[in-house]
This record gives C-alpha cells, sequence and structure tokens, in this order.
C-alpha cells in the first residue's frame, strides 16, 4: 500500500522528526500510495454513495455510506502512523468525504478529541480559487495552508484543522478526501 | 469648510405606536426574536461614502471571509464618529430596549464596519461572547436574493442549527436587530454577484 520511498528507515525517521518539528504536529506526504494500490482504491470507492452531514455549527459535507476503507486500518498503515507520530495507534476511524460547494468544516476546539487524525486526499483536480482548502492553525494563531494534491496524506495532531468553505466557483466540482482520527 | 452640524447622524422619528407596533413584531418573530427596520436614518448616504473609503482589513478564518474595518469607536472621520455616537446614545438603547423589550446599557457597544464581497460568507454561529444582549446591522447596501448575502436565520435542535426559517437581503438603511442567545443561530450567505455589501453592526450589551 504505502509508496515504498516512505518505509526506508532513514527517510522514516526524517519524517518523524519533521513531524514533531511542526507547529501543529504533523507531515504531509505526496504520493503516499504505491502508484498501482492507488488505482485499485480509487476503482474500489468509484461507486459510493454519499449522504448530507449537515450540523451547521460545526460541518457541512457529503459522506459516503458503507464504503470500505480498510487500508486505513491495516497493521502497515497503523505501525507506520504510530512510528511517524511517536504515539501507540491502534485504530482508525475513517469516512469518505465529498466537499461541493457550501461545504466546510469549522473547528471545535471544546469537542476535539486529542488525538491524531489524517486527511487523504483524492481530488485529481482542484483550483484553489475554489476554496475547500485543508487548513491548520498554528498555536500561534497563524495558518497554513496545505497544498492540494492527490494521492498526498497528511498526518497531523487533532484538533486544529479545518475544511475551508467550497464557494460558488466550485460550480459542480467535488473535493473527494478520507478523513480519519488514529486512536 | 463644512460645519460640524453637517456631520450629525440621526435617527428618524419614531411614535410611540411605531415602537409598540416594533416590538410586537419583535417578539413573535420566528425562529427568534428579530427584525428588520426599513429608513432608519435620516440621509445615510454620507455615512455609506465615509465608510466606503475607510481602511478595511480582511477577516478570515473556518468561520468567515469578508473585511472589516478596525473599531469605529477610534474612527476620525466626523461622520463615522457622529454614527458611533447615535448607536451609542441612549436615545438609541431606549428605542432598542423599547423594540426588544431587553434592558440595555447605553453607551456599552463594540461597533465594527464590515465589507462582503464575491464569495465572502460569515457561517452559521450564534454570536454569544461575553454579555451581548442584541445584536445590531445597519445595512448600507441593498443586494437582491441572487446576489447573496442574505442574512439566513436558523431553527434550533439539540442545541444546534436545524432549518433554515427565513433569509433577509440587505436593504440600504434598515436596520436589523436580533436577540443574542443559545439559539440566536444565524448567517451571512456567499456573496454570489460583483455587488459590494457595506454594513455596520456590532452588539449592544
Amino acid at each position: 500500500m504505502i509508496n515504498k520511498v516512505y518505509l526506508e528507515p532513514r527517510i522514516l525517521k526524517k519524517l518523524s522528526e519533521g513531524f514533531g518539528d511542526n507547529n501543529p504536529k504533523g507531515v504531509q506526504l505526496t504520493s503516499f500510495m504505491d502508484k498501482d494500490f492507488y488505482a485499485l482504491f480509487l476503482r474500489g470507492i468509484s461507486n459510493a454513495n454519499f449522504i448530507k452531514k449537515d450540523v451547521r455549527d460545526m460541518h457541512s459535507f457529503f459522506e459516503a455510506k458503507n464504503t470500505k476503507l480498510n487500508s486505513f486500518s491495516t497493521r502497515e498503515f497503523l505501525s507506520f502512523c504510530s512510528v511517524l507520530s511517536g504515539k501507540k495507534i491502534k485504530k482508525a476511524e475513517c469516512s469518505l468525504r465529498m466537499f461541493m460547494k457550501g461545504c466546510y468544516t469549522l473547528i471545535h476546539e471544546e469537542t476535539a478529541k486529542k488525538g491524531i487524525e489524517f486527511f487523504f486526499d483524492l481530488t485529481p483536480k482542484w483550483n484553489e480559487k475554489f476554496g475547500g482548502q485543508i487548513t491548520y492553525l498554528a498555536y500561534d494563531g497563524s495558518k497554513g495552508i496545505t497544498p492540494q494534491y492527490p494521492n498526498n496524506l497528511i498526518l497531523a495532531e487533532s484538533g486544529r484543522s479545518y475544511v475551508k468553505y467550497v464557494n460558488r466557483f466550485a460550480g459542480s466540482e467535488g473535493r473527494l478526501i478520507v478523513y480519519g482520527r488514529l486512536e | 469648510m463644512n460645519n460640524a452640524q453637517n456631520y450629525t447622524i440621526r435617527a428618524r422619528n419614531f411614535l410611540i405606536k411605531e415602537a409598540r407596533k416594533l416590538k410586537k413584531e419583535f417578539i413573535n418573530a420566528k425562529p427568534f426574536p428579530h427584525i428588520g427596520i426599513k429608513n432608519f436614518l435620516k440621509g445615510y448616504k454620507p455615512l455609506l461614502a465615509a465608510i466606503e473609503s475607510g481602511q478595511f482589513y480582511r477577516k478570515d478564518s473556518d468561520l468567515f471571509s469578508f473585511s472589516q474595518t478596525n473599531n469605529l469607536f477610534y474612527s476620525k472621520n466626523l461622520i463615522i464618529q457622529s454614527a458611533v455616537k447615535l448607536f451609542s446614545s441612549q436615545t438609541f438603547s431606549r428605542l432598542i430596549s423599547a423594540v426588544s423589550g431587553i434592558k440595555l446599557k447605553a453607551g456599552a457597544l463594540d461597533v465594527f464596519g464590515s465589507l462582503y464581497e464575491k464569495t465572502n460568507y460569515l457561517l452559521c454561529h450564534d454570536d454569544r461572547v461575553e454579555d451581548r444582549k442584541i445584536a445590531f446591522i445597519l445595512y448600507l447596501s441593498t443586494l437582491s436574493k441572487k446576489d447573496g448575502g442574505s442574512l439566513a436565520l436558523y431553527s434550533n435542535k439539540c442545541c444546534h442549527p436545524y432549518k433554515k426559517i427565513i433569509s433577509y437581503p440587505p436593504i440600504e438603511n434598515s436596520l436589523f436587530i436580533f436577540k443574542v442567545s443559545k439559539v440566536s443561530w444565524h448567517e451571512v450567505e456567499e456573496v454570489l454577484s460583483d455587488k459590494k455589501r457595506y454594513a455596520i453592526g456590532g452588539w449592544l450589551h
């Protein structure tokens, strides 16, 4: 599943150090999945059916129902995230989310569980002017907008991220992301 | 040079009968107490010009994307000072108290100018911060429904916003007020056109 480059001990060590040095703690890994595995993964979710999840003071997006995201519960993935984050991770709770125009998530510090989260980006083509950027709020109040690439994994401490409101420029385009919480 | 008297911003006269009618509308409004009062100022164009020429700063977070002035209390513009004086006056707080039935302190308010341009928005929230009792917005621009920028009000279910009940496109020189509470869920819908949505807003405590 994971691109072999990221499994080299030297790289893994560097990434793990980078995770702790960032504010908030986290890393971004482009071309995260092995190319062939990524193609298979995309095929596996191609028939997903989405339902609206709308709690307007927290989030508004579409979530796939009954989509199996087993790849993110494998020992390989959980061990990899444990090494990177330095936390013992035993399980993942994930959902496949589609952000169409009008969709967003908000930071809710009072309800956000402390832990590790990830975003796995599946959007092939996206224009920044559509909004929808995965944004991280640093502890000094500054914001970091993560660049958008398909097959991109962001692994970070939870409770500091939001998906910016998708505006009308997006038209009928949607941003497809796997979001997961790791425990 | 203009006489300082020319800069005076005044609310139009309100008869007791009208205030009573407004109070009834305010209290009975759904999903929570609110009202829009049209033609609020006696001439608002100088105030619009003063706000338009002022300095706006981008405000961008998970919840909003728009531009805002600094607190207008510190404005050096005489027209804006006059408007702030009106919003801080006993006349204003008494009028809003009469309409809302809520006891308010004169002069105890924060007031800012706001500018929403294409794709700007303010997502759903309840405005509860410290001891805000009434939120007010004086619109200085008119936008139609298709322009976006409407103020949408939501019902409450299990301490979260539930359904959009009504939305009000901004009408220039109208004052919109609502009671701040744990159910005052509202949002400014995304501006869809090139029209600029100017307003002055704040809270009474």
